[in-house]
């Protein structure tokens, strides 16, 4: 299986883990990504905020580009990446406006795209492309007694739930389930986790984060399992401020990826886990076969 | 929060631009899109909201000191300059144009960083930027920047 592959800024950067992990669990399953070149940023939220036409134009670089290599799907790991390359396939659909605008920009570039590839979450493509079942057999060291809890947060069900139901999303769930995992029941995994406001907001952006984690504290959780970048980073990188103002939720938050390469015995260190502010502790014992 | 979403509505619907597009409440919508998926009447709530950050940032009645605004305009900048983001340095020039002592609050945060290996002080850029730069200023002379369509 080959698909290309639109990595998006944070996982070259805040959030590497992500790409360190996806990558050799992706390459155990034989599942090809080839990283599309030079891809421009998706984005995201800000650049939506500032212009609207120009946002879909940014987008659609990456789109065109990705349609070049003759892939049939286009996969991104991020969520605020994976929504806005959804988006703007949306918009160049409904709007003649924001259509006209874009392929004048792609033109004048020599560029063109036709706005049928499908923008998939890897997630996505390991529960439906490659399947549980394959996964399954992947699995030498099952997470057995390892108790996650699985955080899906809005942007990759909302506002198109296009593999997974919007209110209460289950691929995640499923996937840990498989690697042997204890699944605890999560109500909050599809709540915001702040985005970008624990950075310009701290007071407003650093409660939903605490939210998050607090629950995940009283569920019993050991480790909070999450899809995307911006999500992983405020979840783990803001302890500090919020043990000073709320007192303490000591869980960590990894990608789902990085528990799936911990089942397939992957290397520890070649899994970014390192990365963490708040380290996952090592797995429990397995219990005696009997 | 100045205005509640459903004030915002309100307020928009009663032809009170100012008052929505110099509130502070549109730039907190952090674009979950639960709203959006929520509303019974299928208002897409959230691109109301981008619309009307887009509108304020047009037309320069954005609250000028509020960091959120200022993130989006530098974010902006960034792309257009560097075709990709640097995390790292986008955070650091908010706080340098925003709010200088949040730099000294997040030293620890800083320190972590460096340590697990995700401060990234060289920007990320990609190689064909005359290209991005010729798509995103090719959109400047579309009427609708001049007339953009009416948020509501």
């Amino acid at each position: 299986m080959k698909y290309a592959y639109f990595p998006g800024c944070s996982l070259k950067g805040l959030g590497r883990a992500y790409e360190e992990s996806l990558l050799p669990v992706m390459e155990k399953l034989g599942v090809e990504l080839v990283e599309l070149n030079d891809w421009n940023c998706c984005g995201a939220t800000a650049y939506m905020s500032v212009d609207e036409t120009k946002a879909c134009i940014l987008a659609a670089r990456n789109l065109a580009i990705a349609e070049k290599t003759g892939s049939r799907d286009l996969v991104t790991p991020c969520s605020a990446c994976y929504l806005v390359l959804n988006k703007t396939k949306h918009y160049l659909k409904d709007s003649p406006e924001i259509r006209g605008s874009v392929q004048r920009a792609l033109e004048g570039a020599g560029l063109r795209y036709s706005g049928e590839m499908p923008v998939r979450h890897p997630l996505d493509i390991l529960v439906h492309d490659v399947g549980l079942d394959v996964i399954r057999e992947k699995v030498v060291r099952p997470l057995t007694g390892l108790k996650v809890a699985p955080y899906y947060g809005c942007q990759v069900v909302r506002p198109y739930a296009t593999f997974d139901d919007a209110w209460n999303p289950t691929t995640m769930d499923r996937l840990l389930a498989t690697l042997g995992a204890e699944v605890v029941p999560y109500p909050l995994k599809t709540k915001c986790c702040g985005g970008s406001l624990t950075g310009t907001l701290p007071d407003t952006g650093l409660r939903l984060t605490y939210i998050l984690l607090k629950e995940a504290v009283r569920r019993g959780a050991d480790v909070i399992a999450t899809i995307c970048p911006l999500c992983q980073f405020n979840l783990d990188a803001y302890h500090d401020q919020l043990t000073r103002q709320w007192g303490p939720v000591p869980i960590p938050t990894v990608y789902f990826t990085q528990l799936m390469g911990l089942a397939f015995g992957l290397p520890e260190s070649q899994l970014g886990l390192r990365r963490n502010f708040v380290r996952m502790k090592p797995l429990p014992a397995l219990p005696a076969r009997a | 929060m100045e205005h509640s979403p459903r004030q915002i509505m309100a307020l928009v619907r009663a032809d009170f631009k100012d008052e929505v597009l110099r509130s502070r409440s549109i730039w907190l919508c952090a674009s979950c899109y639960a709203c959006t998926v929520e509303c019974p009447r299928e208002i897409r709530i959230t691109d109301i909201m981008y619309a009307l950050k887009q509108r304020a940032i047009l037309e320069g009645i954005y609250p000028k000191r509020f960091p959120i605004p200022i993130l989006a305009k530098e974010f902006f900048k960034m792309v257009h300059s560097k075709g990709r983001i640097t995390e790292t340095l986008l955070v650091m020039r908010l706080f340098l144009r925003a709010n200088w002592r949040a730099v000294l609050s997040s030293w620890r945060q800083g320190i972590g960083l460096i340590r697990t290996g995700r401060f990234v002080l060289r920007h990320e850029r990609i190689e064909n930027r005359a290209q991005l730069a010729g798509m995103l200023d090719s959109d400047l002379h579309d009427e609708r920047r001049i007339t953009p369509k009416e948020a509501a």
